[in-house]
């Protein structure tokens, strides 16, 4: 057993109101720079759609993440033989027109435009070459309008639903999607690390960061086309490669990074995992069908004794594990086991883990008769002439689960590497707490019937209890268990602190010049 | 005391002056042989320049003076005559003179004195007896021993400079030689055996004449280098009758073209539009 810890995220998509906040505060901390313009180590994308860049899931198209050919798993871009016959000219690489023409506005012309018969007016003008543009696409060009048929039909999740399912999800267009931010998902066998031919990628030994040394890279880009999740991003000014680094510097003095801390859906999840390292190249190398479930085995339950000694065998602080056992994320993605990877079968083992959203999916509308409960209202109220009901209520408890309005193939194909029934185990949990808290909350649902719910979803009442704490009422400190930075004992793993005395700082290889 | 100094200084003068009246009549002479003689002959035909007898008559003496003293000038100055001389003997520049008007008159008497009646010069004849008359050097030089005279492999025995110092030749297995002067890959055929025999005993040039003027070549290190150049010459001009002209063009176009096609199709899986395209392409432009 080789224990680690990774610091681990949860992004509960039910809670996800697509404001982007998240994105912006991202953007004014790291990429407001000239050639990160374009960049959004955050973003949030509306689903279905095609994401940032255009249709990034579809591997076919970028040939990013692994692949498994006669029992071996080779990076589908990258590797030696395609590196080397490659190695001048990356063909799978998304292109500006494929992330979006990043663009300001001359609004100084609004002010100093010289009189004339026309309102003055801001030209959009492109941050690349400073000339004005056509706004062809943003970052979420399709925002809040899911079902168009540029972006969301041609979404890569649709793969294996059929012409009806898909109809369906547009005749409810307008209504019927969802959100998913994504930042980079700090991998245990990460695709961009493997692919990098200067070796500038590492995954830092104390949490699990995945990081891009400035001083090494080399511009290959071999990490933007190997990421399948496209979140490695080339600085065309700087000449190097740029990534998420998870806000390290904050969370070395105890703040969330700046995605989570800014989030007013409070979506976000931030916790230690331990796992087993010497199993990942086992697990990477099982079938699509078992690699969620291997995955979940690989993290390890930080209250084990066992578990606890190799850790400390290994290095990792007491602090470290008592964070883990205190971990959010240990709780959601272990313990109640609520949320999932995605796109496991890109097989880069991502670590950050998603709860599958629920709303879009469970109520329906009925058509009721409101008139005695209106009567019983004072006139002075207003009159509730509304006779449809938005009805999440089922006689028999999993009834909406399978007349869903939004097929679950599709959420399948996104979160469990198409299989239906991890979903729908995701829902029935999620259904379960919100009948549990009703019971509790409301009083109209029979403790049989409650408990029957419960004992279906595999829950028990005090753990459908901590997700509803820890979904709705949770708080700074419950959300956000980061565990000292313990920098120093870090860096004594790799090397003898003594060769770096009168150095400053993390990666800075110049010594400082000394005043005198 | 002042009376024997004058008389003395003025008796080394009358004998000075006499020395100089008696070889008055041969001083055209001597300053042909020493500086003329290379390229020139007067009734013997063409060496490296044309034969001379009878040049008073071609052209007048004002016009041979300014020739004389700088070539160069004359066909500069758009004269048609020294253009069509220049042209005729392989545009091989006649070097400049440094010599007086005085000394060129002397010369000019010198050729006058030399020439035969002009009728009766007929090139033919002439040029038989140049043949017959001017080698005055045996022609059996060794070339490999001439190509290591040339390079400096064997020293001259006058300790003269290395030949590849200052030219060059291109020639297999010669290492490329200075800059400085004259290429002399072609020097064979530009001035003929002779005329290169010619060169090498009369130094016609400057810079060949101060550097070769008290180490003279000996004669038989003249026809080795002869023989070296001779046998350059012969491979430069077979190597350039290979000359490949329009076809490596040609083949250059043609290689690229299917460089182009290989790499498309070695590459047809690459990824060479924006997956947007359709997207960007159906948008109303403003412009």
């Amino acid at each position: 057993m080789d224990v680690r810890s990774q610091v681990s995220m949860v992004f509960h998509l039910d809670k996800c109101i697509g404001c982007h906040t998240c994105s912006v505060a991202c953007k004014n901390i790291w990429t407001d720079r000239k050639g990160a313009e374009y960049m959004w180590w955050n973003n949030v994308e509306t689903k279905p759609g095609t994401g940032y860049p255009t249709k990034w899931e579809d591997q076919t198209i970028y040939r990013g993440g692994w692949q498994k050919e006669n029992g071996k798993v080779t990076l589908k871009g990258a590797g030696k033989r395609r590196g080397l016959t490659n190695i001048f000219y990356n063909p799978n690489l998304p292109v500006i027109d494929d992330y979006y023409e990043p663009f300001t506005y001359k609004y100084l012309d609004l002010i100093e435009a010289p009189e004339g018969d026309d309102q003055p007016t801001a030209r959009p003008v492109s941050l690349i070459t400073g000339e004005p543009i056509d706004i062809k696409m943003g970052p979420n060009w399709d925002d809040d309008l899911s079902g168009t048929p540029d972006f969301a039909r041609n979404d890569p999740n649709f793969q294996n639903l059929s012409a009806a399912e898909q109809e369906v999800m547009f005749q409810l267009e307008k209504m019927a999607f969802f959100y998913l931010p994504r930042i980079c998902n700090h991998c245990l066998n990460p695709a961009c690390v493997a692919s990098c031919p200067s070796g500038a990628i590492y995954k830092r030994g104390e949490d699990g960061v995945v990081l891009i040394n400035q001083e090494v890279c080399r511009a290959w880009r071999m990490c933007v086309t190997a990421c399948p999740y496209k979140k490695s991003y080339y600085n065309w000014h700087t000449g190097k490669s740029e990534k998420c680094i998870l806000c390290f510097p904050r969370l070395e003095a105890g703040l969330a990074p700046a995605c989570m801390h800014s989030c007013v859906g409070r979506i976000r999840y931030l916790g230690v995992l331990l796992y087993d390292a010497s199993k990942i190249e086992d697990v990477v190398h099982d079938d699509e069908k078992n690699l969620i479930n291997r995955h979940m085995d690989i993290i390890l339950d930080p209250f084990d004794e066992k578990v606890i000694r190799a850790a400390k065998m290994n290095g990792v602080a007491d602090s470290t594990i008592h964070a883990a056992q205190n971990s959010p994320v240990y709780k959601y993605v272990k313990e109640w086991k609520l949320a999932l990877p995605l796109h496991a079968e890109f097989r880069t083992l991502p670590m950050l883990f998603y709860v599958p959203p629920l709303l879009p999916v469970m109520a329906t509308l009925k058509q009721v008769d409101n008139t005695e409960q209106a009567d019983k209202m004072n006139p002075i109220a207003k009159y509730w002439d509304d006779n449809w009901l938005y009805d999440t209520s089922t006689a028999e408890l999993w009834g909406t689960l399978d007349q869903v309005r939004f097929p679950l193939k599709y959420l399948a194909n996104m979160l469990s590497a198409g299989n239906e029934d991890m979903i729908k185990d995701k829902w029935k949990k999620l259904m379960a707490v919100r009948i549990h808290r009703r019971r509790v909350t409301v009083g109209d649902i029979s403790n049989e019937k409650a408990d029957e719910v419960l004992r279906d979803a595999g829950l028990t009442a005090e753990q459908a209890d901590g997700v509803f704490y820890l979904t709705a009422l949770a708080k700074f400190e419950d959300r956000f268990v980061i565990p000292p930075a313990h920098r120093e004992q870090a860096i004594e793993m790799m090397d003898f602190t003594g060769d770096a005395k009168g150095e400053i700082g993390f990666g800075i290889k110049s010594k400082v010049k000394r005043g005198l | 005391m002042r009376n024997k100094i004058y008389k003395l200084i003025t008796a080394g003068l009358s004998l000075v002056l006499l020395i100089n009246f008696a070889n008055a009549q041969s001083a055209g002479e001597t300053t042909f042989k020493s500086t003329c003689t290379a390229c020139h002959t007067v009734g013997m035909g063409k060496l490296i320049g044309p034969d001379l007898a009878n040049v008073d008559q071609r052209k007048p003496e004002a016009w041979l003076i300014k020739f004389i003293k700088s070539s160069q000038s004359v066909i500069k100055s758009g004269d048609k005559y020294a253009d069509s001389l220049f042209k005729a003997f392989n545009q091989v520049m006649m070097p400049d003179q440094a010599l007086t008007d005085a000394q060129i008159k002397e010369v000019l008497d010198y050729i006058k004195t030399k020439s035969p009646a002009a009728t009766t010069a007929s090139t033919s004849t002439t040029s038989e007896t140049a043949t017959e008359e001017a080698p005055s050097i045996s022609s059996t030089g060794d070339a490999a021993r001439g190509k290591d005279l040339f390079v400096g492999n064997i020293r001259f025995s006058n300790n003269g400079p290395t030949c590849n110092s200052c030219h060059n030749v291109d020639m297999e297995g010669v290492i490329s030689g200075g800059a400085l002067a004259k290429d002399l890959t072609q020097a064979h055929s530009r001035l003929g055996e002779e005329g290169v025999k010619g060169v090498m005993a009369g130094l016609p040039f400057p810079q060949m004449k101060t550097s070769y003027e008290t180490k003279p070549l000996l004669e038989q290190e003249i026809a080795d280098i002869v023989a070296f150049l001779k046998d350059a010459d012969k491979q430069a001009s077979a190597k350039s009758t290979t000359g490949v002209g329009s076809t490596m063009l040609i083949g250059g176009i043609v290689g690229v073209v299917v460089l182009l096609i290989l790499f498309s199709i070695f590459w047809i899986k690459r990824k060479n539009r924006t997956v947007n395209y359709s997207i960007y392409e159906r948008q109303i432009k403003s412009t």
